[in-house]
């Protein structure tokens, strides 16, 4: 490793555009272990806050923890206390006045400390509207309320392929009178859910069945996400009408989706083993630069990774698409979950039981603090007609952002097909045929040619400078081109 | 079953009958066999000993009842798992509590005393000099036919022979094709033992050796394989394990084989990227220890390493009520839907409560859970209570339904109870839950008061099933219990249990024991109480 980082920085020296130190991503952001003495399995399976500045992190093993004292400088006065046991691995939390919503395997249930000794002593079942057959697969990750006040549940399938008991390969939604809706189709296995700053709720699917890659879904009421094993449930719910036609295999999801009204492609591809192999929790920046410049994008963990994924999402003709950008990686363990406090502190955390992380701790419970240094990093790209348009966030060096050597694209995308995950396909390379910086040197303009429907759009720029000479933190960027901009009207 | 008074202090050690080791004797291998609680078992159903030696036992019984661990020699013609000491030990009768159970017989080896319930013991036990398999076996009256295991007396196995190699150099990111290739280096091992130390390589070569292991007997063998990077074991040209990639020298890879008397012809192929280099091999049998063919011994190999995973694997995650509160778990427990609450109260009563079906479905005494089941690895599979004397009051179906008349069928178990809705729990100052759910307008709530001791033989737990309505209603009943059942001195028998219904009529019609809602007012009670029965 050490050798690596020498050949490195040799290299920038001989290139003459190297600054004093490489920066690294604790330049910009920390992570901080939670103190815990009581030595509590923090096997972390959901996290959130609530408007006082506690943080609530449920468990793998039904455990519900309280932490106050920990958006303080110093972290080691924060203080964790069992809230809760006897739960059923818990994926899913949520704060309201009237309690703490928890997502376990066979419920949403609301609890309540009414005698405030810090411990819950009501714990009262909301929704218990989904089957369960006793296989461990089936999991059941709970969002945080939406703007109408729903809670949503994303059940994973029993296994990879099949679904034997109701609505498992369905999200659900939870109405605050109580009633339990299904609400969207063709799920394999969710690893968490979110919402945009808009309120549209979002998953993380991981790569497997009619998944080529693990990527982040838009959950649109009555759509099909792609993975037919749960369609049998249609038979108990006229919810959202009719099943939709069963897709054909080895085919494509742009081939597919002209069939399928209703199926919709990946928001964003997390491109497999590239950015990640198993994504899960996901939190807007909706902290007003408090975290960093990243205001309204999201946040995607990854479990097998120990590692976290920007995403900027735009609408274009209908459908979500953007652009994933690698943003910290050094975890302690597998992410699961994560809450985001509206003065920036970001909490993480995790465990490795049974599918195994880069961290190589068995579980963790992390902070990440802004340090207030603003990287060097593409802050986000967009689609246009005919390239895609760049935002840094500090001004780039107008020289190296203006040649097209700076930069380099591929694009591909994966076979739909029932088979279990897949290979990139469809492989070609963009040509870059100019690049046009403007006054400020925040926006590039890429002309590329051709841009391909349906494929993940991969840009590397390793050439671009910073004004200061710095190079991209992250010069990697995977851009999902669901829908090619329509040229404005003349 | 009343505990006679055994519980006398255990003061002196219990020596080997072969005598002469030294107390605490230093250095020793120290086995740690437990019994865990209310399971009627030794944690080690086996333990392996080369012949000669001395090991250091530590007996630690972590039950209610009092336990003993009884070496014995083995019969010449079968393995009677101890049976017929135990037998003797019964046969002591009145006088077996001054003997500690410990009949006269020649083919005692070794003994603890009559441990005491959560007590230890320690002794010196000095194995036998002949290999061979040694049953142990605990002599208290009723215990031996699911209280045994063995002790296997074991030398350490044949190692390899004329074992040479052939080096290859490249760069592989798995095995190669080594039919296709051209050895860079050949040569013997003089001590027989693999090595990765060949040649003074370090990266990017690869090895392929060959040797021959004399089996001894026809019979069944396991490997262990571990490397970084890669490897494959081949016995007689078959593949046996097979563990290629680059990847570091753990897990260890077993596989049993049978094999036939005599020389074999073994050829382990190796490749080595960068980074660090090592090589496991080894091989077992039904009568020789897990003997290394390497120069490498695996760290988890190594005794110490060896005796914290099995004290590791025997411990379990086992669940209990604390500070005199009731601990609730739920997972998937066998034998009740996969919506099971399983709640431990302090005095060894447990029950689980299905909220799927919305009835109690299970009651057990003792030990409570053992979560390392759902609490490692991915956490599939069905969990059986801890303890013991499981009854179930009546198989699966809704606790409270609506019936048209007396003689209408009880409402058959379904996928999801539709009738009943569940509603969650509250947990009181003991943290003792009350359970809640509907039916139509009516909101039902439950608790289980336990009471008695496994001591006393009284343990019972009373049921308290509270009916709230709009309006007075009737034609609602509570199921108290469900099966065989058989009235007596005012209450039912069931298969491992009695009901006694304490407020309301019951009314037993052919298998099902129904308790009619009685309102007064906008409110019903119902108290019932199931008994272990003596």
């Amino acid at each position: 490793m050490r050798s690596l980082f020498c050949l490195f920085s040799l290299l920038c020296l001989t290139s003459g555009a190297a600054p004093a130190a490489i920066p690294k991503e604790s330049d910009y952001y920390q992570i901080q272990s939670l103190p815990n003495p009581q030595q509590f399995v923090l096997e972390t399976g959901a996290l959130t806050h609530t408007p006082d500045g506690r943080i609530f992190a449920a468990t793998r093993r039904g455990e519900v923890f309280q932490i106050t004292n920990a958006l303080g400088p110093d972290l080691s006065t924060a203080v964790i206390s069992r809230f809760a046991s006897g739960l059923h691995e818990c994926l899913g939390l949520a704060w309201k006045e009237d309690g703490l919503y928890v997502t376990q395997r066979p419920e949403i249930t609301r609890l309540v400390d009414e005698n405030n000794d810090g411990r819950a002593d009501l714990f009262a079942t909301v929704s218990d509207a989904w089957g369960l057959s006793g296989d461990y697969h089936e999991y059941a990750f709970g969002s945080e309320f939406d703007r109408q006040g729903n809670l949503w549940v994303a059940l994973c399938l029993t296994g990879s392929f099949n679904s034997v008991t109701n609505y498992r390969g369905w999200a659900l939604r939870v109405t605050p009178d109580g009633r339990t809706l299904p609400t969207v189709c063709g799920l394999r296995s969710p690893g968490g859910i979110g919402f945009n700053a808009e309120g549209d709720a979002f998953y993380t699917d991981n790569q497997g069945p009619w998944n080529g890659s693990s990527s982040l879904k838009w959950l649109k009421p009555g759509s099909f996400a792609g993975h037919p094993g749960g369609n049998d449930w249609f038979k108990v719910t006229t919810e959202i009408g009719d099943p939709p036609p069963a897709p054909n295999d080895n085919s494509r999801l742009v081939k597919e989706s002209e069939r399928i009204p209703t199926l919709i492609p990946p928001a964003v591809v997390l491109p497999h083993a590239r950015v990640g192999q198993s994504p899960t929790a996901i939190v807007c920046d909706t902290t007003g630069g408090k975290f960093g410049p990243w205001q309204n994008q999201l946040l995607v963990a990854d479990q097998c990774y120990s590692n976290i994924t920007r995403v900027s999402l735009e609408m274009v003709n209908g459908l979500y698409q953007g652009v994933a950008i690698p943003f910290l990686q050094g975890f302690g363990s597998g992410l699961t979950g994560m809450t985001l406090t509206p003065d920036g502190k970001l909490f993480a955390g995790g465990s490795d039981r049974g599918w195994g992380s880069r961290g190589g701790k068995p579980f963790n419970l992390d902070r990440v603090v802004w340090t207030g240094k603003t990287p060097f990093e593409l802050q986000d790209m967009k689609a246009a007609p005919d390239g895609f348009t760049l935002t840094f966030t500090l001004p780039v060096n107008k020289e190296t952002a203006v040649q097209t050597s700076s930069y380099a694209m591929e694009a591909w995308t994966w076979a739909y097909r029932a088979e279990y995950g897949g290979p990139e396909v469809d492989r070609i390379t963009p040509a870059i045929t100019a690049a046009t910086v403007s006054e400020d040197g925040l926006k590039v303009k890429l002309a590329v040619s051709p841009l391909t429907k349906g494929h993940v759009h991969y840009l590397k720029s390793p050439g671009i400078r910073s004004a200061d000479g710095l190079g991209l933190l992250h010069p990697d960027a995977y851009y999902t081109l669901n829908e090619i901009p329509k040229p404005a009207a003349p | 079953m009343r505990l006679p008074c055994y519980f006398l202090p255990v003061s002196a050690l219990f020596i080997a009958a072969q005598g002469g080791a030294p107390l605490f004797a230093d250095d020793l291998p120290v086995i740690i066999l437990r019994t865990p609680a209310a399971q009627m078992k030794y944690d080690k159903p086996v333990i392996t000993a080369p012949p000669g030696t001395q090991v250091r036992l530590v007996f630690e019984n972590l039950d209610e009842m009092p336990h003993n661990w009884v070496l014995c020699r083995p019969l010449p013609d079968k393995n009677d798992k101890g049976l017929e000491v135990a037998q003797l030990a019964w046969e002591l009768g009145a006088a077996g509590p001054d003997k500690a159970w410990i009949p006269d017989s020649p083919r005692i080896l070794a003994h603890t005393g009559m441990v005491a319930a959560h007590q230890k013991e320690e002794l010196v036990v000095r194995i036998p000099d002949e290999p061979g398999i040694y049953p142990y076996v605990c002599t208290f009256p009723g215990h031996a036919m699911a209280m045994h295991g063995e002790l296997r007396v074991l030398r350490e196995g044949p190692v390899l022979t004329q074992l040479d190699y052939r080096l290859y150099l490249g760069d592989w990111k798995e095995l190669p094709d080594f039919s296709s290739l051209t050895p860079h280096r050949t040569g013997s091992i003089p001590d027989h033992k693999l090595t990765v130390e060949l040649e003074g390589y370090t990266q990017h070569f690869a090895v392929q050796y060959e040797g021959l292991l004399e089996v001894p007997a026809d019979g069944e063998y396991s490997f262990h394989l571990a490397s970084d990077d890669g490897s494959e074991l081949f016995i007689d040209g078959r593949s046996v394990i097979k563990a290629d990639g680059i990847h570091a020298a753990s897990p260890v890879h077993s596989r049993k084989v049978r094999l036939k008397k005599g020389a074999r012809r073994v050829r382990l192929n190796y490749f080595e990227a960068t980074g660090e280099e090592q090589l496991y091999l080894a091989w077992s049998g039904a009568l020789f220890s897990e003997t290394p063919l390497s120069k490498w011994i695996h760290p988890s190999r190594t005794e110490q390493n060896e005796i914290k995973a099995a004290e590791d694997e025997s411990r379990g995650i086992p669940l209990a009520p604390e500070n005199g509160e009731a601990v609730i778990y739920r997972n998937f427990l066998a034998g009740v839907s996969p919506r099971g609450i399983a709640v431990g109260y302090p005095n060894g009563v447990n029950l689980c409560f299905d909220a799927d079906q919305v009835a109690p479905a299970l009651f057990w005494q003792g030990a409570f859970i053992d979560a390392k089941r759902h609490w490692t690895g991915r956490g599939g599979g069905q969990q059986p209570p801890l303890g013991y004397n499981l009854f179930k009051p009546a198989p699966a179906g809704p606790a409270v339904a609506m019936l048209t008349g007396e003689d209408s069928p009880w409402p058959a178990a379904r996928d999801r109870a539709t009738m009943l809705r569940f509603r969650g729990y509250r947990l009181d100052d003991k943290r003792f839950p009350t359970f809640k759910y509907e039916t139509g307008s009516v909101t039902i709530t439950e608790n289980y008061q336990p009471a008695g001791t496994t001591a006393g033989n009284d343990l019972r737990v009373t049921r308290n099933v509270y009916f709230s309505a709009p309006e007075p209603m009737s034609g609602l009943y509570l199921r108290a219990a469900a099966g065989p059942l058989v009235p007596e001195s005012g209450g039912w028998n069931g298969p491992g249990f009695r009901v006694t219904v304490e407020a309301g009529p019951a009314v037993l019609r052919e298998e099902d024991l129904l308790v009619p809602v009685i309102f007064t007012g906008d409110t019903a009670i119902i108290s019932l109480t199931y008994h272990w029965k003596p």
